[in-house]
């Protein structure tokens, strides 16, 4: 059996929306995998950032980023963020990819996450971002849902998110001590 | 039914503290190795990760990019692919063409603290052997009870 399971897949329809969002995400797995390929409505821009939300709660985030957009680097701190997307003066028809990982998902402990992302531009300015994130409200819980938005728009149409669900397990002999 | 390519093969929950964790006995039958960790050190570390039990720190070299407090950053060395903190840290480590017996083996490793770091380090182990077993060893430090580590193969 795989270890990687779709759980849901979504894709924006016209007139785009504010978030995608998965709800009641079940507690049989082990870790927890977002791809998302996406654009935003923000006007004036090739890029936007892009914000997550664990059970509903944009608080009690802290992030650490690493950023590169084609001629510096720098490193800085966040909150939910959870990567880059393409914007509007992006070149057309063109989509940022991101991969957000977020292991021990249903653990009682605080939850790390860690992004790759891509804003994707045909130009001399892109994104490439890769960040530590970390989920510590006062209550550690299980993950039941997530959601995805931009920070300055919404999602355009034909924005897509897949959440798929991992599962350890143990096969051909392989021993861990 | 679509062929399962990604396959669980093995995991750990630490119950106690670890100097190192060691998956063995690991056969020839995909192509790449996907370790995944995540849990806490009793000290912030530069970690080793060693194939088929060789610590010879020159067979190992590595290029990493690094974005913490001091800004953005990029270095070489030898043996440590990761760091790992004292705080919750997630490692993530994929090994290209780990069966292979006609080329080094390569890995990329992705490795991320909110409170201290995050990093991206291409890995090199300057041999052509298949790798049959890791030790992911945190150098100075010690594993906490409640880390997890597992190993996925990729069929190809």
């Amino acid at each position: 059996m795989s270890a990687w399971t779709v759980i849901a897949h979504t894709e924006v329809g016209s007139g785009g929306a504010a978030n995608v969002t998965f709800s009641s995400i079940a507690a049989s797995y082990t870790d927890l995998a977002i791809l998302l390929n996406a654009r935003s409505t923000r006007a004036g821009s090739a890029d936007d950032n892009v914000r997550l939300s664990l059970n509903g709660s944009t608080s009690n985030f802290t992030s650490r980023w690493l950023y590169g957009q084609g001629s510096s680097a720098s490193s800085g701190t966040e909150t939910n963020y959870a990567g880059q997307v393409s914007a509007a003066t992006a070149t057309a028809s063109t989509f940022g990819s991101t991969l957000i990982y977020i292991p021990n998902y249903t653990s009682t402990v605080a939850k790390s996450y860690s992004v790759d992302s891509v804003s994707e531009n045909n130009a001399t300015f892109a994104v490439q971002v890769i960040i530590a994130g970390l989920w510590n409200p006062a209550s550690n819980v299980a993950i039941t849902s997530l959601a995805i938005s931009c920070g300055n728009g919404n999602l355009t149409e034909f924005s897509s998110a897949t959440l798929f669900g991992i599962t350890k397990g143990s096969s051909g002999g392989v021993t861990v001590s | 039914m679509p062929t399962s390519t990604y396959i669980a093969l093995a995991n750990l929950t630490l119950t106690g503290t670890a100097a190192e964790v060691t998956f063995s006995s690991i056969p020839a039958t995909y192509r790449d190795l996907v370790l995944i960790f995540n849990g806490t050190s009793t000290s912030g570390v530069n970690g080793n990760l060693y194939f088929n039990a060789d610590t010879t720190s020159g067979n190992y070299s590595f290029v990493r990019m690094l974005g913490e407090s001091g800004g953005a950053s990029s270095s070489t060395g030898n043996e440590k692919p990761y760091n790992f903190y004292t705080t919750e840290t997630m490692v993530r480590i994929q090994i290209m063409d780990y069966s292979a017996t006609d080329k080094h083996k390569t890995a990329l490793s992705r490795w991320d603290n909110s409170a201290n770091a995050t990093g991206a380090t291409a890995y090199r182990w300057a041999n052509t052997n298949a790798i049959t077993s890791i030790v992911i060893d945190p150098a100075a430090a010690s594993f906490n009870s409640g880390s997890t580590f597992a190993l996925y193969g990729i069929i190809s």
